[in-house]
């Protein structure tokens, strides 16, 4: 049997492959036969290479810590200004199934149409502590898809709440479904043209509501200029495939 | 198994790695809200969240760098149970009142739930062994620094005017040490029944 030293020290010379091929056969025996031993080169394994990541300097990892940070930051910021209550997932979700839905549609008719994309959205505008009865009743009136109700709330909220760029793309939406599609289409082209996060959403509703017109063609030009990095990226090129 | 199981999502790894900007952000546009609103639901707030949503960022990023991280499921579904787990345990410190937890039913396939879990268990021992390289006298701290800093273990023996033999002799004997340390700790016992 080897003492505690002895073993440390074939423990890291087995570790920076230093041992002769006799020796690395006779310690690699050993451990198939002792399970003690193994587990105490499995955590002596991986403290050194926690140490490694820890104690060496790693650029990498700063500048990802940076990085990080000012994305925080950055989210954070957009917040205070209130622009965004956004919940992106719930787009996730319904587009997936939507998307489901569409290739299903796509597989038996060649045109597409605007109900084949279209996304009937659960919205989830009031946060805890919210007391604007013009925002619950307008959320409530747009989740029951009664829009003629919801718009009517919007614009109440929208008396108070000018810049608010959440509200004014839902509006959008609610005139969209009531095919007031001039008044839509000037506020998703005013939102796409903006900075906030609805800003490529607004751009996909605009192309929507081009589709329902049975507008292919600047449709297509609307979906063209959606980025590959937006969420509604693959949708859109989706769509643009059938058109 | 190659990379037959990996998940697209293993992008977002690869993102952290690399420091790539344009997915980091996308991370922040897709994933992150949702953790943000969970931990507001939970009795916590913006800036707390943000805490939480970089520390498993940064764990993800050990993990990756060091024991070659290979996603299997989707992204969204294991960020989220770390940052959720991560923040419950935070609360339990924290608080000595029972939380309530507002929670959403959501359904968690196993291969979800076992990569959270490894993740889990990696970054718990991350924070254990550090615990216990503080344990260490100042001698081990010291030639462990130099050891994991300096190019090589000569110039280790220099700086610290010994001879090599000696520094290599010392560095796997604090290691052995560090090792002792971690195997006859609780949370060593505890960490190996998960």
């Amino acid at each position: 049997m080897m003492n505690e030293e002895e073993k440390y020290e074939l423990f890291d010379s087995y570790l920076q492959k230093e041992l002769s091929e006799q020796d690395r056969l006779n310690f690699e025996s050993q451990l198939a036969a002792d399970a003690n031993l193994r587990e105490e080169l499995e955590v002596f394994t991986a403290i050194t290479g926690h140490l490694e990541g820890k104690l060496a300097i790693d650029p990498q990892r700063q500048a990802l810590l940076d990085s990080l940070t000012s994305l925080s930051q950055q989210a954070q910021e957009q917040k205070e200004t209130k622009v965004i209550r956004f919940k992106p997932w719930k787009f996730a979700v319904a587009a997936s199934i939507v998307l489901l839905a569409g290739v299903f549609v796509f597989n038996q008719f060649s045109n597409p149409s605007y109900n084949d994309f279209y996304e009937p959205q659960t919205i989830s505008l009031v946060e805890r502590g919210d007391t604007d009865e013009n925002l619950i009743a307008a959320e409530k009136a747009f989740n029951a898809k009664d829009y003629e109700e919801a718009l009517r709330n919007f614009d109440k909220v929208l008396v108070t709440e000018e810049g608010n760029t959440e509200i004014q793309f839902y509006k959008g939406i609610a005139l969209l479904e009531l095919d007031k599609f001039q008044e839509a289409e000037a506020l998703f082209e005013v939102i796409s043209k903006g900075n906030s996060i609805f800003k490529h959403q607004a751009q996909w509703q605009w192309a929507l509501s081009k589709l329902k017109q049975k507008d292919y063609e600047a449709c297509k030009k609307l979906l063209q200029d959606i980025p590959a990095d937006a969420e509604v990226y693959e949708k859109a090129q989706k769509l643009l495939r059938k058109l | 198994m190659g990379d037959a199981g990996l998940h697209l999502d293993q992008k977002y790894i690869v993102a952290l790695l690399k420091n790539d900007s344009l997915l980091l952000n996308e991370i922040y546009q897709k994933f992150v809200p949702k953790v943000v609103n969970y931990i507001k639901k939970n009795s916590g707030d913006e800036a707390r969240a943000h805490d939480v949503v970089q520390d498993v960022l940064m764990t993800i990023y050990d993990q990756a760098k060091t024991k070659d991280l290979k996603l299997t499921c989707p992204f969204d579904s294991y960020f989220f149970l770390l940052c959720k787990r991560k923040w419950l345990n935070e609360l339990k410190k924290t608080s000595n009142k029972g939380v309530t937890i507002n929670e959403e039913i959501v359904s968690v396939s196993e291969d979800e739930q076992a990569q959270a879990d490894a993740t889990f268990v990696f970054s718990e021992k991350q924070q254990l062994f550090d615990a216990m390289f503080e344990r260490l006298g100042d001698k081990c701290k010291e030639l462990l620094k130099h050891s994991f800093t300096l190019k090589s273990m000569e110039e280790v023996a220099k700086k610290l005017e010994v001879s090599y033999a000696y520094a290599r002799k010392k560095k796997s004997l604090c290691i052995g040490k560090l090792t002792q340390l971690v195997q006859t700790s609780e949370a060593y016992q505890l960490l190996k029944t998960l």
